[in-house]
């Protein structure tokens, strides 16, 4: 109940968060690029020197947490062909949003781009046009109806009204009892090209969707359906006459599973899509049967995921392809040490006239570890055989393998990052033979407002076995350079591309582009910058921020962090001192403040938090969790994560043989701040929350303040 | 530090007439990935302020002014892009993507192994819609952002037979942003 009425007072808290009357905010940026190719095959077809302003501006009136008004227009004045095909000004995203929650009748509408989303069967797209959303109170569930009209066209200049048309209605009823329900209508109408071979086409989907869940002998258990109807036009599958004045189903029915308390869960489904089901506005697939089915279980630190799938497509055909797959994934620590993924999937595909006839097998697999405190290696292995059984008869294997190598450091107040890696692949088919080497090197510095990326990497493809086979080497490297300066941005970046085939002529590219980016922002006549919704000041839950007391300050700058922060009685044990007073005001776990001070430095400063009396193992979890929240909430995302096991036995003598692992950092600007559950040579457990330089590697168990008591 | 769970997505080929429309989670917090509902249907996200049946487990609207940056947007699809063709990118399919397992099936089956996706222009960048959502798993209270992305991309690789290939396109990817509340 705790954790329920802390987060509810989280959401209370983004909710209501007066903001005052009129905002704006928004940026430009103006780039300038220069584009130069010289051989046969560029990345760039368009060269020269381009130039393009791009423009975001944001308005808000903004009353409370269910009545606001907002507008978004952003654009861009182009004279740049990647940028936009045509030279001048274009609006690329126009929005104006009205919502009125307080009415009788809450209503909310949009003007111009928004997205249409009713279901999977029937609508799932950009429009330009109008949404209109009404959420009557009915007392009998919950209700919403959706409305749009709108055109389907990305471009505005392009808009021609009338030429690609939607509109629909959407009515979805939720109730907890009886499920959730929607009725779906969607219309559409196009005109046809002459160019594209297409008459003019109108189509009408209507579908009945709806989602039940149910509790049955402790499992939890829900099942989807959707049916739906096409009728009318589509572009033909043998000439555009073939398309029109048709009619089909689609449906699907899927139930999930899983027990309250247990490790497995399982999904099955079924779907069936006509011939003729075509709408402009969904992503399915026509024409296809399937059948799929998968099932997951979660082992201590690790789940393995298996999927049986089964596609008929073309099935209305006299020539149906029928595919399918069996496959399965593992991932976690299953291997101690490493964090890994390996998934394994073998699929036959077989049509009737023999034309499409192969079994295929593929296996992935991905390893990573920390090798010290601030390196990091990966690896990954890719494994392919297709055995073709069709006339064609082109067998094929790839086998590839791949390291890489994250080194983080410190050089002259920079960060650093440095990323070495190396691919190599063998490919063999009947008509390709191919070993291909890609090294590959990243690097980031960052200092300050300062950063710098810099890549390279280059393929070098030997296929000399072949007859006529060409080998190529091609080489790509890139350098990012920014600089912020208050509400100002600036950049310059450059990328080049270099084939170097071993017949034929070479290719040289390059993009060379400066660009400067300008933010700006008001809030109701108060100049400081809009501070985003649900975010709040770290001070505000914390007594004294950790960031405060720095590792590598002297004693005197120490203490004299404390003593403003009231922190003055202190317990002396060694070269700890242990002030036993809250430091985070929202979690309600006892709190110890620590300072590590040797040789006239403060080697380390952090919290001990201890665990409740009760001590079952749902409360530890429940209390780490709940800990880790609120630590997040000051300190935001953490930069990684360790963890093994999970909270089951003897937590402790799992920390001593490391079955068990929680560690959780953040990189911070003097080091890095740690917590999590340290082991400990008595065996008590308790959480800790560490700032130092640097911290011990993640194996080491006893990373904590293991003398202070 | 933001996190994004990989993996690969075709990008529709061809004019800006039919952009492809993709659900891909772009997860920004390792620790919590949203709980991203699985059904294929629309979910309520009330905004009446007479609507006393909500629980703090039920989607909230969030109020405007915390729109996606188009930084953040662009370094979600970068990274995405970035893991086009790998292994990892099945990961980042949404849970709503439509057919995403067979999806993965086909770019490990049917692209070449050095095809690699190359944005050449990042055009509208649009918040589409915003809501706070608690995670099931953790109880964790995340803010959920649905974004459009246009990108002008190119695919590219080299073919025994035709060279340097490339392909571009122009498409909208439709990111779903999942944020710890900081």
């Amino acid at each position: 109940m705790k954790t329920l009425t802390t987060l509810s007072g989280i959401s209370l808290l983004i909710l209501q968060q007066n903001v005052a009357a009129l905002e704006y905010r928004g940026s430009n940026t103006l780039r300038l690029s220069e584009y130069d190719a010289q051989g046969p095959a560029a990345p760039y077809p368009f060269e020269g020197s381009m130039a393009y302003d791009e423009f975001a501006l944001y308005l808000q009136d903004y009353s409370n947490a269910y009545d606001y008004s907002s507008a978004q227009l952003t654009g861009v004045y182009a004279a740049d062909d990647y940028r936009h095909p045509q030279t001048g000004v274009s609006a690329e995203r126009v929005n104006l949003t009205v919502q009125k929650g307080t009415s009788s009748l809450p209503w909310r509408a949009e003007l111009g781009d928004h997205f249409a989303y009713y279901s999977q069967l029937t609508l799932q797209q950009s429009l330009k046009g109008a949404q209109l959303e009404l959420q009557p109170q009915t007392g009998f569930g919950r209700h919403s109806f959706v409305v749009n009209v709108g055109e389907v066209e990305s471009d505005w200049r392009r808009l021609n009204l009338g030429e690609n048309t939607v509109a629909g209605l959407s009515w979805l009823f939720e109730h907890n009892r009886l499920g959730h329900f929607a009725l779906n209508v969607v219309r559409n109408e196009r005109d046809g090209f002459a160019l594209l071979n297409t008459l003019d086409q109108t189509q009408t989907v209507y579908s009945l969707a709806g989602e039940k869940q149910f509790l049955i002998a402790d499992h939890r258990l829900s099942i989807e359906s959707e049916f739906a109807h096409f009728s009318g036009d589509h572009s033909g599958l043998s000439g555009a006459q073939s398309g029109q004045s048709r009619s089909d189903n689609a449906a699907f029915v899927e139930l999930r599973g899983a027990p309250l308390s247990g490790r497995w869960d399982a999904l099955l489904r079924a779907d069936h899509f006509g011939q003729d089901y075509r709408p402009g506005g969904a992503i399915i697939t026509p024409d296809r049967r399937s059948l799929q089915a998968y099932a997951g279980y979660r082992f201590s630190g690790s789940q393995l995921r298996g999927r049986i799938q089964r596609y008929k497509d073309n099935y209305e055909t006299a020539n149906v392809l029928t595919t399918e797959t069996v496959g399965a994934n593992l991932s976690g620590a299953f291997i101690p040490g490493l964090s890994s993924a390996v998934d394994i999937f073998r699929q036959t595909q077989e049509n009737e006239n023999n034309s499409v006839d192969q079994d295929i097998l593929t296996a992935t697999a991905d390893f990573s570890r920390p090798l010290r405190h601030n390196v990091h290696g990966r690896s990954s292995l890719y494994y392919q055989h297709i055995d073709d059984h069709s006339a064609v008869n082109v067998d094929s294997r790839v086998r590839q393998i791949g390291a890489f190598v994250d080194y983080s450091f410190q050089y002259r107040s920079m960060d650093a990052l440095l990323s070495p890696g190396l691919v190599w692949r063998d490919i063999r088919d009947t008509a390709i033979e191919s070993d291909e080497l890609q090294p590959a090197l990243r690097m980031t510095l960052t200092r300050f407002d300062h950063r710098l990326e810099v890549q390279y990497n280059t393929l070098i493809q030997d296929r000399s076995r072949v007859q006529g086979g060409v080998d190529v080497d091609t080489s790509q490297w890139s350098a990012n350079y920014e600089y912020r300066w208050g509400q100002h941005v600036f950049g310059a970046e450059y990328d080049r591309f270099d084939r170097d085939p071993d017949t034929g002529a070479d290719t040289e590219a390059y993009r060379a582009s400066l660009y400067w980016t300008f933010y700006f922002d008001r809030n109701g006549g108060d100049a400081t910058a809009v501070q985003t919704v649900g975010s709040s000041s770290a001070a505000e839950f914390v007594a004294i921020d950790l960031l405060m007391l720095p590792p590598g300050s002297s004693a005197e700058q120490t203490r004299e962090s404390l003593n403003s922060h009231n922190f003055r009685q202190a317990q002396q044990q060694g070269n700890y001192r242990a002030y036993p007073y809250p430091v985070f005001y929202d979690v309600v776990q006892s709190q110890t403040l620590v300072t590590e001070l040797s040789g006239g430095q403060l080697q380390a400063s952090g919290v001990v938090f201890q665990f409740d009396n009760r001590g079952d193992l749902n409360n530890i979890a429940q209390t780490y969790a709940s800990t880790l929240r609120q630590l997040i909430r000051n300190y935001g995302s953490p930069s990684r994560n360790f963890e093994t096991g999970d909270f089951s036995g003897n937590i402790a003598t799992q920390l001593a043989n490391g079955s068990f692992k929680r560690i959780v950092e953040w990189d911070m600007p003097k080091g890095v701040l740690r917590f999590g559950i340290p082991r400990r040579l008595d065996g008590v457990l308790r959480m800790e929350l560490i700032y130092r330089q640097t911290q011990p590697q993640t194996n080491q168990s006893l990373w904590g303040f293991t003398q202070l008591q | 530090m933001r996190h994004f769970s990989g993996h690969t997505f075709l990008p529709r080929i061809d004019d800006s007439r039919a952009c492809a429309r993709l659900l891909v989670v772009a997860v920004l917090c390792a620790l919590i990935a949203g709980a991203v509902q699985a059904r294929g249907f629309r979910t309520m996200v009330s905004f009446s302020a007479a609507d006393d049946s909500t629980t703090p487990a039920d989607a909230q609207p969030l109020a405007p002014g915390s729109e996606i940056p188009r930084s953040v947007a662009v370094e979600a699809l970068t990274r995405i892009v970035a893991q086009w063709n790998t292994p990892a990118m099945q990961a980042s399919l949404s849970e709503r993507f439509f057919d995403a397992a067979k999806f993965g099936d086909n770019v490990a089956e049917n692209l070449p192994r050095d095809a690699a996706l190359r944005i050449q222009a990042i055009r509208g960048v649009q918040t589409l819609s915003q809501r706070t959502e608690q995670d099931s798993v953790t109880g964790a209270v995340n803010n959920v952002s649905i974004v459009s992305v246009t990108a002008q991309t190119q695919l590219e690789f080299s073919s025994t037979s035709q060279g340097f290939v490339r392909r571009s396109g122009v498409n909208e990817f439709i990111l779903e942003i999942t944020e710890a509340i900081p």
